[in-house]
């Protein structure tokens, strides 16, 4: 009985892996195609095209001040 | 206040447990799982740090994230649309882990740990600069960061006072150092994120004879930032880290374990000294943009102990530090402290001295597991110890030395190493016969007692945790010779008397015997494993090499 158990649960997730790789190749193929299709159309700098040359690639920072609040934050 | 970092999924996951502002303990979690570089989350060091202090993750009040997840998947997600539809094959083997484990973090804590508290995030380069600073013996630094990449940021620049650090300028990927290195790396047939040190060895063999070549791919203007041309490399782009374009120019790649020839060994210097060109660039811009005499440095970059010398030696900072962790696994030490005094604002009493951070071990058990193991051994006493180990090392013979907690990051200080006598000069073709297996390009580094410093080696300032590699005196390069690179140079480790007593009794009794106060030290490992954690693993890599002695705190195994 525990082994049908086992056996059934590794079908499980063969099933589930199988799902997820098959959702995210559909989401590659067609949600990251049409997105790379729109921005090579609309803007091309998303795509990080036709960057230009600058005297200076250091940027000034954003978010690294000591915030408690922020720094709950995941993003 | 007992405050919990983690470090994890990407590579060198570790955990961190600082109590009341100071490091009680730190471990990797490769160390424990015997997993290299093992990127997963890091439960073993977690109830290692846990059991350290006899806590329970109740007793814990905060836990910290080195790095902002979510920041991070929109760079992956942007770089997957960049780089469309090469990166198909990154993005199937990515998105699951995301999406399982990466995005969920404070659920993924209560699920593994059962925390309900409070976890912190901060950005990854932070963690970086953290790491360094806030343990540092410095009231005030500039700091400089680069690694492959954080969330965007893959280089920083900074300055450290008293319990804050103000981060000014970044570098955003795909801009990035560490991943140019990496490519670079991988170009010559060593692995990502792991043969990087092998390159800088290499890197001794050779000439720069390919910096046009270089400076082709890498625009640098004169405060030292940096573009890489992307038709030279490709960072999401199916299995290499570098484009046709880039094999037009240099030739085809190494495959890996084939032989090296000199065109590699010259790429590898290349690599070496340009690197070597930027950092140091940017680290005297940093210099002029602070004022600051004392530096930290901390990122996977700063593993690489050459160029930090040589950013000692041409800069016009006096003092570095260099937290032994370098890498991501220090993250956790870094988050850990950031959350402690710049966020609840409190005092910085603690120094980090030394790295021995990780579990120890007692006679008792030591003597169990040899019993269980049914090997013979003797126990010497502690004043017998030093001088056995000095007597066996003069005569040649390789011992595997176990005391005292392990050391937190990627060296051996010591603690989990191989000692061997660095006067032979055929010791390096022993030790990888023998036991390491290395490449022979590879050297071999010392160990030596701190106020003997000057005597061997080039250098002004002690590297307690191996980081700074500098010129070994010139009389001294016959003398030492198990230990001297190619290139005339070592990767140093000092010795304090205070901060590692009976490493330094060892080393003194050496240098009574023979007259030279170093030891060859290196890895207690065997190749492609993790650094010995427990007796156990200390027992099995003795086993399988051909060390002469194993010494475990005061009992001697010999073969």
């Amino acid at each position: 009985m525990k082994k049908v158990k086992e056996i059934i649960e590794k079908f499980v997730h063969l099933i589930q892996k199988i799902l997820i790789f098959s959702a995210l190749f559909l989401l590659y193929i067609f949600g990251f195609g049409l997105t790379f299709i729109f921005a090579f159309i609309f803007n091309r700098r998303l795509l990080g095209m036709h960057a230009k040359d600058k005297d200076s690639y250091w940027i000034e920072t954003q978010g690294y001040a000591p915030d408690m609040e922020g720094c709950t934050r995941e993003s | 206040m007992n405050i919990l970092g983690i470090s994890c999924f990407y590579h060198d996951s570790a955990a961190c447990l600082l109590q009341d502002g100071k490091i009680v303990a730190a471990a990797q979690e490769e160390r424990f799982n015997r997993i290299k570089n093992y990127p997963g989350f890091p439960i073993n060091a977690i109830n290692y740090c846990l059991q350290a202090k006899n806590l329970t993750i109740y007793d814990i009040d905060h836990i910290g994230f080195y790095e902002k997840p979510f920041l991070k998947f929109a760079r992956v997600v942007l770089s997957h649309l960049r780089s469309y539809p090469f990166s198909l094959k990154n993005f199937l083997r990515t998105m699951p882990d995301w999406l399982e484990n990466r995005l969920i973090i404070p659920i993924y804590l209560k699920k593994e740990l059962g925390f309900e508290g409070k976890t912190f995030f901060i950005k990854h380069h932070l963690s970086h600069a953290a790491s360094a600073f806030l343990v540092s013996p410095f009231e005030e630094s500039a700091i400089l960061t680069a690694d492959g990449v954080g969330e965007w940021t893959t280089m920083t620049l900074g300055m450290g006072k008293d319990k804050n650090i103000t981060v000014f300028k970044e570098i955003h990927y795909p801009n990035s150092l560490g991943l140019f290195y990496t490519a670079v790396t991988t170009y010559l047939g060593f692995k990502a994120l792991n043969g990087e040190g092998k390159v800088m060895g290499l890197a001794g063999h050779g000439k720069p004879e390919y910096l046009d070549k270089f400076r082709e791919m890498v625009q640098v203007k004169s405060d030292g930032s940096f573009k890489l041309d992307h038709s030279y490399f490709g960072f999401n782009k199916g299995n290499r880290m570098y484009s046709r374009k880039f094999l037009r120019i240099f030739g085809p790649e190494r495959l890996p374990e084939t032989a090296i020839t000199e065109r590699h060994y010259n790429i590898a210097a290349t690599l070496q000294q340009f690197t070597e060109e930027i950092l140091i660039k940017i680290a005297r811009n940093l210099y002029d943009l602070t004022g600051s005499d004392n530096l930290c440095l901390s990122g996977g970059v700063f593993l690489n102990c050459v160029a930090n010398g040589k950013i000692l030696e041409k800069t016009p900072f006096k003092k570095i530090f260099i937290q032994p962790a370098a890498g991501d696994s220090g993250g956790a030490l870094g988050i850990a402290s950031y959350i402690y005094h710049s966020l609840f604002e409190k005092q910085r009493d603690y120094i980090m001295k030394d790295a021995y951070l990780g579990p120890n071990y007692t006679q008792n058990y030591i003597e169990r597991i040899l019993l269980r193991q049914s090997l013979k051994y003797k126990k010497l006493e502690d004043n017998e110890i030093s001088r056995f180990m000095a007597e066996k090392i003069s005569l040649n013979n390789i011992i595997g030395w176990f005391q005292g907690r392990m050391e937190f990051g990627p060296r051996a200080l010591g603690n989990r190493s191989i000692l061997a006598n660095p006067c032979n000069p055929d010791m390096k073709d022993i030790l990888n016969s023998k036991v390491k297996m290395r490449e022979s390009f590879r050297p071999y580094a010392p160990a030596v007692l701190e106020d003997r410093l000057k005597d061997f080696f080039v250098l002004n300032v002690e590297s307690p945790f191996m980081l700074l590699a500098a010129p070994v005196r010139e009389e001294k390069k016959t003398i030492i010779p198990a230990v001297t690179h190619i290139d005339g140079t070592a990767r140093i480790q000092t010795v304090n008397k205070e901060t590692n007593p009976r490493f330094w009794q060892v080393i003194k009794e050496f240098e009574n015997l023979t007259g030279t106060p170093v030891l060859l030290n290196t890895s207690f490992n065997l190749r492609g494993e993790p650094i010995v954690c427990s007796p156990e693993d200390a027992i099995n890599c003795f086993l399988k090499s051909q060390m002469d002695y194993l010494v475990l705190e005061n009992y001697v195994i010999e073969k």
